[in-house]
């Protein structure tokens, strides 16, 4: 049961980040290297919001909302100046923008690693079934749950998912139609970096924060929107799972052999089904 | 493509020059080493562009044919006992079967996908080598006392004398590359990259022309690899990180894609910029992710653009 | 003229998913002929020349080239074969010269394993080639500017000199008038008459007028299937033709 609780917990990590990769992707064409950066920007700065308000809940609030307004401004510097380029140049400028956020990172918090505490009552262990588990992962999977099922809804029923799909699919017949597709894509790109934020901050007292936390993550999160399919966000919730239990399995059992194992997996995938296990195949006529 | 003596050939060539001439104005230890590991990077970042610039194919994971060079090269000569000129055989052909490997298990993905993967099987041989592989690659220590050349009587743990050698190594890297790009294949490579469907259309086997272009990207990059590896006469499964792809990349689009002197001279820009600002600060990586966000913005063909103007013929 | 079938194919269907983009078509073109593909947008004639170029699996029927069954032969080989194809958006190496274009255009086929290493402009064969085509499709003038610069009529010269630099004995042109302004119309029609002597062509074309003047035999096509086969005349005094367009509400003619 334990285990299962890791698993899942992780699994919620993973999938709040791989949600927004996939998001941004489906919107801009971008794979957002700076995904792993955001998040890791988040949990320092859910660290110092922390410290300075003493409330746990201040800061889950705060944090996104920072992230927020800074995916507003890196995508109106860094992406909106290169639209029409190459889209491998918007690839490879978010690779300098992770250069940039590990830097301020070291020039803030310097190399040491921190922690900070949840709310009193997240802290300790519950009973389920028999088993003892840690009541913060339990709170991540819930409120992982709950941003889930929100973002599903968001983008299959709401207007605002309609308008999303609308640019991403054909961005001119979207403006032809008054929408202001500049300004969704800045839009969406700074809910990813929110979401990232967000993820942060709720990893912040289940994990060490340290500079290296973005790039693992990051590292899970292109395996999970391989294997669930770009910018399919339902296969990134199988996948994101799949890659969440491994990692517990593997924590507890054969370190080792974790990365092998999803790794290997997703060559499968690219081999067997190279656009992804819950993708259908697109049309090209 | 009418002219041989194309302005980017020339510009390279005078780099290479200028490189080679280098002894003659100092004799300073640093700076030979700095200029070392400028010649060998600019050997990977015209291996890299060769895939991304001339190939159209975008690899963040060029760091593992670049280490498997510097491994194979460790192998050749610290454990087969085989010399210098084998040694670089071998770190070529390591570097070439890798890619090769890549672009098999790469077939049916292109773009953005196949540069994921390549990031990932990256990631993957760097997990395996340090974990499973242990006793080849020394693990997460490495191995130290790679050796350097020795023949014709001439000391190459001398600095200047190895810098000699390697530069003019680099020589040859920028004139062969230069007569394959303007080579039948050279051409059929280019097609790939402008129009892969109209290549395939008229002919040309896509599948088998990417395979080339991996595979000749990967044999000059386990070149540089090597030459790494006995410049520092230490290999590391640090090589494998995804860092090093990173910064090619970076090196790569800095100096300007598609051309010969790009590649080099964003070497040179990237490895004079950490000299100088690592004195003043600790921070700069972070400068220089600065200057390659504006690089990206202003200077789309890099650093190289300024020299060629807007010669069409390149 | 003989009678022999240049290119045929027997029960081809295409899906996607579930959406039946070509369903069981048979079709045979004498060498020699010029057959239109018409029909309104979505009937599959652009489908139908994907399956046949081998750009698109089909995934049921057979195709034959000539006597040869090219069912499963990849796009690359069908071209080695003498299959020839022209695409509706144009579809060239923008950044060479129309000289690099065509040079390309015969590398496959001209070059096999001569020192791969010499400059690609030492290959006299594939520069005379080059030149040849160029001429067959009046590019001679414009040789070495950059296929980019060209005006969309000159694009188009491009693309059909492409699809010739292999010899093919069979061309598939898909919409070569697509995006040609007026005053060039007739400069590409005489070129596609041009190049038809001594080939095969299949061509998807929404102009009427010229479909109705340059081929030998038009297929109608409707929701992934044909409706009909015959002369110019026939066509138009078909009801079921008219019906066929007037009835998705698409008049392209």
């Amino acid at each position: 049961m334990a285990i299962i609780v890791v698993g899942l917990s992780i699994g919620m990590l993973i999938f709040l980040l791989a949600a927004g990769l996939t998001l941004i992707f489906g919107m801009l064409q971008v794979i957002n290297f700076a995904h792993g950066a955001l998040y890791m920007l988040g949990a320092y700065l859910a660290y110092s919001v922390a410290m300075l308000t003493g409330s746990f809940w201040l800061t889950l609030v705060i944090v996104p909302l920072m992230l927020l307004v800074l995916g507003l401004v890196i995508e109106r510097v860094t992406l909106r100046p290169i639209y029409d380029a190459d889209h491998v140049y918007q690839v490879l400028i978010t690779f300098g923008v992770v250069l940039v956020i590990d830097e301020v990172v070291r020039f803030f918090w310097g190399l040491s690693g921190r922690q900070f505490s949840p709310a009193a009552f997240l802290v300790g262990s519950i009973d389920i079934f028999g088993t003892e588990v840690s009541r913060y992962r339990v709170f991540v999977i819930v409120v992982g749950a709950i941003v889930m099922t929100a973002l599903l809804l968001g983008i299959e029923k709401s207007r605002i998912g309609l308008t999303v799909k609308a640019c991403s699919v054909n961005p001119d017949m979207a403006a032809a139609l008054g929408i202001r597709v500049e300004r969704v894509r800045m839009m969406v790109f700074a809910a990813g970096a929110g979401l990232a934020g967000f993820a942060g901050a709720i990893a912040g007292p289940m994990l060490p924060i340290q500079l290296q936390m973005g790039n693992a993550i990051l590292l899970d999160c292109f395996t999970v929107i391989i294997i669930g399919g770009l910018g399919n966000i339902r296969g990134a919730i199988v996948a994101a799972f799949v890659v969440g239990m491994s990692r517990a399995v593997g924590q507890q059992w054969a370190a080792e052999w974790v990365d092998v194992f999803t790794y290997s997996l997703l060559v499968l995938v690219l081999l067997l089904k190279p656009e992804g296990l819950f993708s259908k195949k697109e049309r090209t006529a | 493509m009418t002219r041989f003596w194309t302005r980017d050939f020339l510009i390279a060539l005078g780099l290479c020059v200028l490189l080679l001439a280098a002894p003659l104005v100092t004799r300073n230890e640093s700076v030979f080493f700095l200029l070392s590991l400028i010649v060998i990077w600019s050997i990977f970042a015209l291996a890299f562009d060769f895939c991304f610039g001339r190939g159209g194919i975008l690899s963040f994971g060029h760091a593992a044919f670049f280490a498997l060079g510097a491994y194979g090269y460790t192998w050749a000569t610290m454990d087969l006992g085989l010399g210098f000129g084998a040694g670089l055989a071998m770190a070529i052909l390591c570097g070439a079967v890798f890619a090769v490997i890549v672009g098999l298990v790469g077939q049916r993905v292109t773009g953005l996908y196949f540069a994921l993967l390549t990031l990932m099987l990256a990631q993957l041989l760097a997990i395996i080598m340090v974990t499973r592989l242990r006793r080849f690659t020394g693990g997460d220590d490495g191995i130290a006392g790679v050796p350097r050349p020795m023949f014709g009587g001439i000391d190459f743990f001398e600095t200047v004398n190895f810098f000699w050698l390697i530069a003019a190594i680099l020589l040859a890297v920028v004139v062969t590359m230069h007569v394959l790009n303007r080579s039948p294949l050279g051409q059929a490579i280019a097609g790939l990259k402008q129009n892969e469907e109209r290549a395939r259309q008229i002919g040309f086997n896509t599948a088998r022309l990417r395979l080339a272009v991996l595979s000749i990207s990967g044999a000059y990059s386990g070149l540089a690899g090597a030459l790494l590896g006995a410049l520092l006469m230490y290999v590391s499964p640090q090589l494998l990180s995804w860092k090093v792809s990173g910064d090619v990349l970076i090196m790569a689009l800095l100096g300007g894609t598609g051309t010969l002197a790009g590649p080099i001279l964003g070497v040179t820009l990237f490895e004079l910029l950490k000299e100088v600002l690592s004195s003043y600060t600790e921070y700069w990586y972070g400068i220089l992710g600065i200057t390659f966000i504006l690089c990206t913005i202003f200077l789309p063909k890099g650093v190289v653009s300024l020299l060629l103007g807007r010669d069409k013929s390149r | 003229m003989t009678t022999s079938t240049a290119i045929s194919c027997a029960g081809v269907s295409v899906f996607f998913d579930d959406f039946r983009a070509l369903n069981k078509v048979s079709i045979d073109v004498k060498a020699g002929q010029v057959v239109a593909l018409i029909g309104p947008n979505g009937a599959g004639k652009t489908t139908l020349l994907n399956a046949l170029s081998g750009r698109l699996p089909q995934t049921t029927g057979r195709i034959m080239l000539g006597g040869t069954d090219i069912s499963r032969v990849p796009v690359h080989r069908r071209a080695a074969m003498g299959l020839g194809r022209s695409f509706q958006i144009i579809n060239i190496f923008p950044e060479m010269t129309v000289r690099e274009n065509l040079r390309l255009g015969a590398q496959p086929h001209k070059f096999r394993f001569q020192p791969f290493w010499r400059d690609v402009s030492g290959w006299r064969d594939l520069d005379e080639k080059a030149c040849a085509v160029a001429e067959e499709v009046e590019l001679t003038d414009v040789l070495d500017t950059p296929a980019a610069m060209l005006s969309h009529g000159r694009q188009r010269a491009v693309e059909l000199g492409l699809s010739l630099m292999s010899d093919p004995s069979v061309l598939l042109l898909d919409e070569p008038l697509a995006g040609v302004g007026q005053a060039e119309i007739d400069q590409t029609v005489a070129l596609i008459e041009r190049v038809r002597h001594g080939r095969t062509v299949l061509l998807v074309e929404h102009n009427m007028d010229v479909v109705m003047n340059i081929s030998d035999e038009i297929i109608v096509m409707i929701n992934g299937e044909i409706l009909m086969r015959g002369t110019a005349a026939e066509v138009q005094a078909d009801p079921r033709v008219r019906e066929a367009y007037l009835g998705s509400g698409d008049r392209d003619a």
